[in-house]
């Protein structure tokens, strides 16, 4: 049971926004999709939506063409950045409708996540703030129970309560109820607690794909006196640094030997958000 | 397909409701006007035309029915194709309704002499004496041209939704342009007559007039004018995609 997407490309003119991407997404797993903006995680969620088509390659959901068939495409719901509901529809048929559509919709979760957050019912869609829009695609995400849930830009417009609640609630959830979260978001030090596996794509290409703690542990950070940092880091894989008064933070690539890390300084895990930065750079 | 049935028909209900109670209260005000208060039904004053506002009605509803539902069946995990067909079915329950309403209030009101429906006046002279079986034709003759007229408004929101905005703005102006300006220069200055005499003809021969005014005709013409309509309409939308960054 998974998502396997095979030498999927998509060009918009002149641009090419995927380049022949092939990529597995498993079932019950937390992904994180992390790539800059414009590196194509958006065209490949629309695409495995059947949204957008490919120019080339295939999408299989649990073995089945994604591509206009509505078995396979009932296993998956996209969050997306813009929702894609009538503006002028309330919130209550928003939900109302969700559960005509998706069968295993939980009413009651919704209803509960919709009063916890604060969001009301009885607004139109187009009267929401950008937060509480992000709101009713998360509360609509986590109740639709589907197989493969997929995140866009969750948290935009949230603030730190909401996002925080949002986090919380996605891991009871996922816990009580296991499913395939794959978050797409720019937010990488907020989710890199939550994901097991990280997707990195870059101008079109996946160049990641593996556990996110397999991931770090490709490296390390080491923080200290800067001379004595510097001096440690001379012949080392360095990917960034953070200099503060007299100290110093540099992040390695490679194995460490910890044997030779002299004992004022201090090794930590890797930064998933520098590794990203370096990688995408 | 059976809930996407019901959010298209769920979609034209409200309008659907709307169109009819103003029916209603026109139709009341006539015959409270002509026959209670003025008495002149005796000079042969009717009211028709029903059928005409009904196709009006269901055309302006097939050019709002593409976009949102689309935007709504991809948003829930739907196909084009599911959205195709459910349009189409959910299409037929509506017109099948309004037909049934239409051929209704032309019973009641012919029974009653203030109202006449338009499609008997057109098909007077198939239409001598009214019996089950010219009612029958009248439905489907509503039901048809309804479904024509909606199926036309929603193959031009469809093609439209697939052109560029460049193009758009090009069959905007050109269209009409063609139709109203070009077409008649080229008719009467070169072609003496003869585009508007052959339109005429098909028209004619359609609408049944050079059948001696057979509304079987209009029957089969809708049938393969809404059958290419659909046709064309599907192979657009089989391809249309959310236009914007979602």
């Amino acid at each position: 049971m998974s998502i396997e997407i095979t030498g999927v490309s998509k060009s918009f003119g002149p641009v090419a926004a995927l380049k022949d991407v092939s990529l597995s997404i498993a079932e019950g797993k937390i992904y994180g999709l992390l790539g800059r903006n414009g590196a194509g995680k958006s065209t490949l969620l629309n695409i495995i939506t059947n949204r957008l088509f490919a120019d080339s390659g295939t999408v299989l959901i649990d073995g089945e063409p994604a591509a206009e068939n509505d078995r396979a495409l009932g296993k998956v719901y996209l969050m997306s950045e813009k929702h894609l509901y009538p503006e002028g529809m309330k919130v209550a048929n928003v939900l109302k409708w969700s559960r005509h559509f998706y069968p295993d919709f939980d009413m009651d979760f919704a209803l509960t996540l919709a009063e916890k957050f604060g969001l009301n019912l009885n607004k139109k869609v187009k009267a929401l703030s950008t937060g509480y829009s992000s709101i009713l695609k998360i509360i609509v995400s986590l109740s639709v129970n589907v197989p493969y849930v997929l995140l866009d830009e969750p948290v935009l417009g949230l603030d730190a309560n909401h996002r925080d609640m949002f986090y919380k609630i996605l891991v009871e959830r996922y816990s009580l109820r296991p499913a395939t979260y794959v978050i797409s978001t720019h937010l990488i030090e907020e989710v890199a607690g939550i994901i097991e596996d990280v997707i990195i794509i870059k101008e079109g290409e996946i160049i990641r794909q593996e556990s996110c703690e397999g991931l770090i542990a490709q490296g390390y950070t080491v923080s200290g006196n800067r001379t004595v940092v510097d001096q440690f880091i001379a012949d080392k894989n360095v990917i960034g640094s953070d200099d503060l008064g007299g100290l110093k933070s540099a992040y390695i690539l490679g194995t460490l030997d910890r044997g030779a890390v002299p004992a004022d300084l201090e090794i930590t895990r890797l930064d998933l958000q520098k590794l990203f930065i370096q990688l995408t750079a | 397909m059976k809930s996407a049935m019901i959010y298209q028909i769920s979609e034209m209900k409200k309008p659907l409701l709307i169109y009819y109670a103003i029916i209603f209260f026109l139709l009341l005000a006539s015959f409270l006007t002509t026959e209670v208060f003025l008495h002149i039904s005796a000079n042969g004053t009717t009211i028709n035309g029903i059928e005409i506002s009904s196709m009006i009605f269901i055309f302006v509803c097939g050019l709002n029915s593409f976009k949102e539902p689309f935007r709504m069946f991809l948003q829930n995990g739907l196909s084009r194709k599911t959205l195709f067909l459910s349009y189409l079915c959910s299409l037929l329950s509506v017109t099948g309704v309004m037909a049934i309403i239409d051929t209704s209030i032309g019973a009641i009101g012919r029974s009653l002499g203030s109202y006449q429906s338009a499609f008997h006046e057109f098909y007077r002279q198939y239409f001598p004496a009214v019996g089950p079986g010219q009612v029958f034709v009248g439905f489907a003759l509503s039901l048809l041209l309804y479904t024509t007229s909606a199926l036309t408004g929603y193959f031009i929101t469809s093609l439209y939704y697939r052109m560029s905005k460049g193009l758009k703005l090009l069959v905007s102006i050109g269209v009409p342009v063609l139709l109203i300006i070009v077409l008649p220069i080229v008719d009467m200055g070169y072609a003496n007559g003869a585009i508007s005499r052959g339109l005429g003809e098909i028209f004619l021969l359609a609408s049944g007039v050079k059948a001696g005014y057979n509304p079987l005709y209009p029957l089969g013409s809708c049938i393969i004018l809404s059958s290419v309509l659909a046709g064309l309409t599907y192979l657009l939308q089989r391809r249309a995609v959310i236009k914007e960054q979602v």
